[in-house]
């Protein structure tokens, strides 16, 4: 397995720069630092209401487990608003990648919940009562925050899942691409098929 | 003034252990070399059944290289799949390729054993990174 800060080094090295956090975004987020920690527990709330409402994310979480995750996402929410969003920050949401597979927290649940911190944003940037370009660039920032987390996850995900074949069943990732390779080629004319493609 | 004999190159070599070990044991279904990550290198079965035969032969490598790693039983030496219609065995050339042979269930089995000893050897002297 590859240390967290290199899982995250080459997801970022994937993502296209236009679609990175700059340093204008982080410091927009972080000039406001004050503010967004005050909308955490808000946040909190509504995702995990979010998440109990919909029954196979509800079923990740053990019985009286939901104080213990809010808090975990409040101090993710204050370290994110105050930053700084570096290196530490990405290896730390490489590791999460890894939780979520011990969680059994299937990738599209993450990717839609990473839209509902964005979204939050979004809809309650005028609470900051910022200037225009200001409030957009804040807007933006968060959507570039969500956007490289759910890269970073993602990516933390499928890499812990082929290490893990590697070290239990000796596959290595190159071998592993090659079988997949050989399976969906055939599965994609079965789609083709089945869409009439 | 004329050339002096020209080397075989690789895959000629690498052919030539294939017909090495078919001479030895004709009864094979069956030889192939492939990388450990399952690309086939030669081999003499049918085209259409390689690019699988090698990515399945390098997984059977691969699990049975961990299972003899974590069950302390040393360095894999082969791994054999016997089914109700032959053998298929993979012996490991090296850090980086793979002897594959298939045969029925008469093949001699102790002589596709000497006629691997001495063909991992080469293919990881061809093959291998040193």
């Amino acid at each position: 397995m590859d240390s967290m800060h290199g899982i995250a080094r080459v997801a970022i090295d994937q993502t296209p720069p236009a679609c990175r956090v700059t340093a204008e975004h982080a410091a927009v987020i972080s000039e406001n630092a004050d503010a967004l920690v005050a909308m955490g527990p808000e946040i909190a709330t509504g995702f995990y209401d979010t998440l109990y409402g919909h029954g196979p994310t509800a079923n990740i979480f053990h019985d009286g487990e939901r104080p213990m995750r809010e808090k975990t996402l409040i101090g993710w929410w204050e370290r994110t608003v105050r930053g700084p969003i570096d290196d530490d920050y990405w290896a730390w949401m490489a590791m999460v990648g890894l939780t979520h597979v011990v969680r059994h927290v299937a990738n599209p649940m993450m990717l839609a919940m990473a839209d509902y911190v964005a979204e939050f944003v979004s809809i309650n940037s005028n609470r900051l009562h910022l200037p225009e370009m200001d409030r957009i660039r804040l807007v933006e920032g968060f959507d570039r925050v969500a956007s490289m987390t759910r890269s970073v996850i993602t990516y933390g995900y499928d890499h812990a899942m082929s290490a893990a074949l590697y070290e239990r069943a000796g596959i290595p990732e190159a071998l592993l691409t090659r079988l997949g390779d050989q399976t969906i080629r055939d599965a994609l004319v079965d789609a083709k098929s089945e869409l009439g493609l | 003034m004329t050339a002096g004999p020209q080397q075989p190159t690789k895959s000629e070599q690498l052919a030539a252990i294939i017909a090495s070990i078919h001479e030895a044991i004709p009864e094979l279904f069956g030889v192939m070399i492939a990388s450990v990550d399952g690309l086939a290198v030669a081999h003499d079965l049918q085209e259409a059944d390689a690019e699988r035969i090698a990515a399945m032969a390098a997984t059977a490598l691969g699990l049975g290289a961990r299972i003899a790693e974590r069950t302390n039983l040393g360095t894999l030496t082969e791994s054999m799949i016997r089914g109700t219609q032959g053998h298929l065995v993979v012996y490991s050339a090296g850090n980086d390729a793979v002897l594959v042979m298939s045969g029925p269930l008469t093949a001699n089995l102790t002589l596709m054993r000497i006629e691997a000893r001495v063909a991992t050897v080469q293919i990881n002297s061809l093959l291998g990174r040193h």
